[in-house]
């Protein structure tokens, strides 16, 4: 390590890097001429108001991205009230750069430009750093800020949280301490907004002419991979820097007991504390089955309603009307669209409801009072709102995931969410123990539920001891955050910016899938129909539905209508009852009698398929067709995710999990569908 | 003695953050940073890491804080 301090007032040599000298190196534009582009990254302890500053200053115009080679995500947006429009990147919250989890190390790597692909996640190195400065935690926010200067980074501080300091009785001064340490600090409220001009004047200024912290040397590039020694004597200098940078701030040793703390005397005590937690969230239960769930009625039909009449009208006006070409055009394509507008409303809701979650501090407490139940499965307790939700609809609790600040916890619970077992898979079990335990349905459903759990357990503490055995078993440590009342514009736009990302890459997949079932539905194998007008049993897709019911035959289910039915539940749980209807060739009045009659079997028109469907597993059960229709529950409960998951899966952790767990659900699901039917048939 | 080495010396006797602040004379924010620096730099473990099991029973030279004052966790 080399200490670079300027002659006389210590301050860095502003040869370390070109000021006013815009990055040059990412392309030229269709003119010709080389693009001129800046970058700022914002970084800063978690919970201190990043990405609310985020979300302030870039408005609508910001994108989720992946760091390269990772399933970090971070969002990117322009800064567009600072002339020349930099990019600004939104760097997970990390308390040092020593990094301790993937998220903190894409933190680490944007600020240092090192780590290779990692590294590149903010393009390499930036032109500036903002530093967030929390005003309750000023010496801990200020490491961060020196082991940024050591980098050789120029900096801005923004200082939040400066009234919830008062509050405590700590009053700092954004100008004394800007005369400390050196370069500008802005005091901001980024839930308002006040001060956030200000800041962006200051960050063009500094972007211009780059200011550096006083007092730090700059880690030079031979510096990389010191002992222990030299990383423990470079840690003392800037502890040093931080304790002389502080100095002049009041801080009364006893810190006075906010609303905050007297609300937490509630909220973290065990008797209070949990029931104020399971309410929070069996409301968020409720609102992603009850309150989303009709938004998703009306707009698929919306879509199947107006939307397909429109589009068949249209291709009739053309002469495209009644043929193979209607079909695709309706029954894939415009399904397939359907399918990821359907979800939109769900997925809106559910973002907007973690955002105020979290923008209340609520979050951190929840995750508080469960930590103790989610470590007994190896999990941190920030993992119980995913696992929870997923009991509602599995897309938005991958979604959920990104409040876990650590990649491998996330995909670690990105891989257990499947097995909770979402209300489509209700429709499945219903239809099942009524007609073949009508007497004991209620606790038959109940006994799936209870499955559902022993496999996110079961699968918790697989993977721990194998995949995930990298996961240290870190106690939670949580900086509570002051509670404040949300914003409803900061969250309206951060959801709006994340439906999109599902709508644009989930949905790309969902639509190709669906497709592809289409293609399989409309081409003929036998019978000589014309293509798109073919019963399910003739299409290729029953000739596949055929060879997979070989494959479930242990398990009692060796029959196409089974398989058949499966193979639709991949595109959505909620079709597999219709689509046994349909297989069998029952009227679609008795299919909606199916499902509403599910507690009366014997009643109405669900009788048909009651009927049918009894007949079937009686044959392929040998007479013990209430095994395998225990069997059968078992497989609808375990194996692949509907489409929507699986493409948010690949979406967030990338093709090679999503397909390794798709894979190995349809293993354990197998597996458990045999050993279910082959067990239950001895009685 | 810098105030970093001051601060691990404490936690490794078993001082709690909020002890080694008030005995040192430093703000509590700047001794958890130090802490949190020290865990990443290897130089000392997690308390709460140490309550899993009994370093009595491991043959190791690093004694976790959780651990100081516990007989069976000496003369390893």
């Amino acid at each position: 390590m080399t200490d670079c301090h300027g002659a006389g007032r210590g301050e860095l040599p502003l040869d370390a890097r070109e000021p006013g000298v815009a990055r040059s190196d990412r392309g030229p534009s269709r003119a010709g001429t080389v693009e001129i582009t800046r970058r700022v990254l914002l970084l800063g302890n978690p919970n201190v108001g990043k990405s609310t500053l985020f979300n302030t200053v870039t408005g609508s115009h910001q994108r989720v991205v992946n760091a390269p080679g990772t399933t970090v995500e971070l969002e990117v947006g322009l800064w567009a009230t600072i002339e020349g429009t930099p990019e600004v990147v939104d760097l997970p919250g990390t308390y040092s750069l020593l990094a301790r989890s993937p998220d903190e190390q894409v933190a680490a790597d944007a600020v240092t430009g090192e780590g290779g692909a990692a590294g590149g996640a903010a393009g390499g190195a930036a032109d500036l750093v903002v530093v967030v400065v929390d005003a309750t935690s000023v010496s801990r926010s200020l490491y961060l800020l020196a082991q940024t200067a050591h980098a050789g980074r120029p900096l801005v501080a923004a200082l939040t949280m400066v009234d919830r300091a008062a509050e405590h009785g700590v009053v700092v001064e954004p100008a004394a301490l800007e005369a400390a340490i050196g370069v500008p600090v802005v005091a901001i409220d980024p839930r308002t907004g006040v001060g956030v001009t200000a800041l962006g004047r200051a960050v063009a200024r500094s972007v211009d002419e780059p200011r550096y912290p006083r007092g730090i040397g700059v880690r030079q590039p031979a510096d990389g991979g010191q002992d222990l020694t030299a990383e423990l004597e470079q840690a003392e200098r800037l502890f040093q820097w931080v304790e002389n940078a502080t100095g002049h701030l009041t801080v009364p040793t006893v810190m006075r007991r906010t609303r905050s703390d007297r609300i937490d005397r509630v909220l973290l005590n065990p008797w209070a504390g949990i029931p104020v937690f399971l309410a929070v969230m069996w409301a968020l239960f409720e609102l992603v089955t009850r309150v989303a769930a009709p938004l998703m009625t009306l707009v698929s039909g919306l879509v199947s309603g107006p939307a397909s009449h429109g589009v068949r009208t249209a291709l009739s006006g053309v002469g495209l009307g009644g043929g193979w070409i209607e079909s695709l055009a309706v029954d894939g394509l415009l399904a397939g669209v359907g399918t990821v507008l359907a979800f939109v409303p769900l997925m809106a809701v559910m973002f907007v409801a973690i955002g105020v979650l979290e923008s209340s501090g609520y979050l951190a407490r929840a995750a508080f009072v469960a930590d103790k139940a989610m470590r007994a499965i190896g999990l941190d307790g920030r993992a119980v709102l995913p696992l929870i939700v997923g009991f509602g609809c599995n897309v938005p609790a991958l979604a959920a995931t990104r409040t876990l600040p650590n990649a491998r916890q996330r995909l670690l619970t990105g891989l257990l969410v499947p097995y909770t077992s979402c209300t489509a898979r209700l429709t499945v079990y219903l239809l099942l123990a009524s007609i073949f335990f009508p007497h004991d349905a209620g606790t038959v459903v109940f006994a799936m539920y209870l499955l559902s759990v022993l496999f996110v357990v079961g699968g918790g503490l697989l993977l721990r001891r194998t995949a995930f055995r990298d996961l240290r078993d870190e106690p939670l440590a949580l900086v509570l955050p002051s509670y404040e009342r949300p914003r409803l514009r900061p969250l309206v736009r951060s959801a709006w910016v994340r439906v999109g990302g599902f709508v644009t890459k989930a949905g790309r997949v969902i639509v190709i899938a669906l497709l592809v079932i289409w293609v399989l539905m409309a081409v003929p194998v036998r019978g000589g129909h014309e293509v798109a007008q073919v019963p399910v049993a003739d299409s290729l897709y029953g000739a596949t539905a055929t060879a997979v019911a070989a494959v479930l035959a242990p398990a009692g289910l060796g029959d196409w209508h089974v398989a058949s039915a499966l193979m639709a539940g991949f595109v959505a749980k909620e079709v597999v009852v219709g689509s046994f209807a349909q297989s069998y060739a029952v009227t679609a009045a008795s299919d909606r009698g199916a499902s509403a009659g599910a507690g009366n079997p014997g009643s109405g028109a669900g009788a048909s398929l009651s009927v049918e469907l009894q007949g079937t597993l009686d044959r392929t059960s040998g007479g013990k067709s209430g095994a395998a229709a225990l069997a059968l529950m078992v497989f609808v409960l375990a194996y692949t995710p509907c489409l929507a998951t699986a493409a948010e899966q690949r979406r967030i952790f990338g093709r090679r999990w999503a397909m390794g767990s798709m894979g190995a659900q349809l293993v354990i699901a197998w597996i458990a569908a045999v050993l279910v039917f082959q067990i239950g048939r001895l009685w | 003695m810098s105030a970093l080495r001051s601060v691990l010396a404490e936690a490794r006797v078993g001082g709690t953050a909020e002890n080694i602040a008030a005995r040192l004379g430093l703000a509590r924010d700047l001794v958890d940073s130090m802490i949190d620096q020290g865990e990443r730099l290897g130089l000392l473990g997690s308390a709460a890491a140490a309550c899993g099991s009994c370093v009595g029973a491991v043959a190791t030279r690093v004694v976790r804080p959780g651990c100081t004052g516990c007989p069976f966790a000496r003369a390893l």
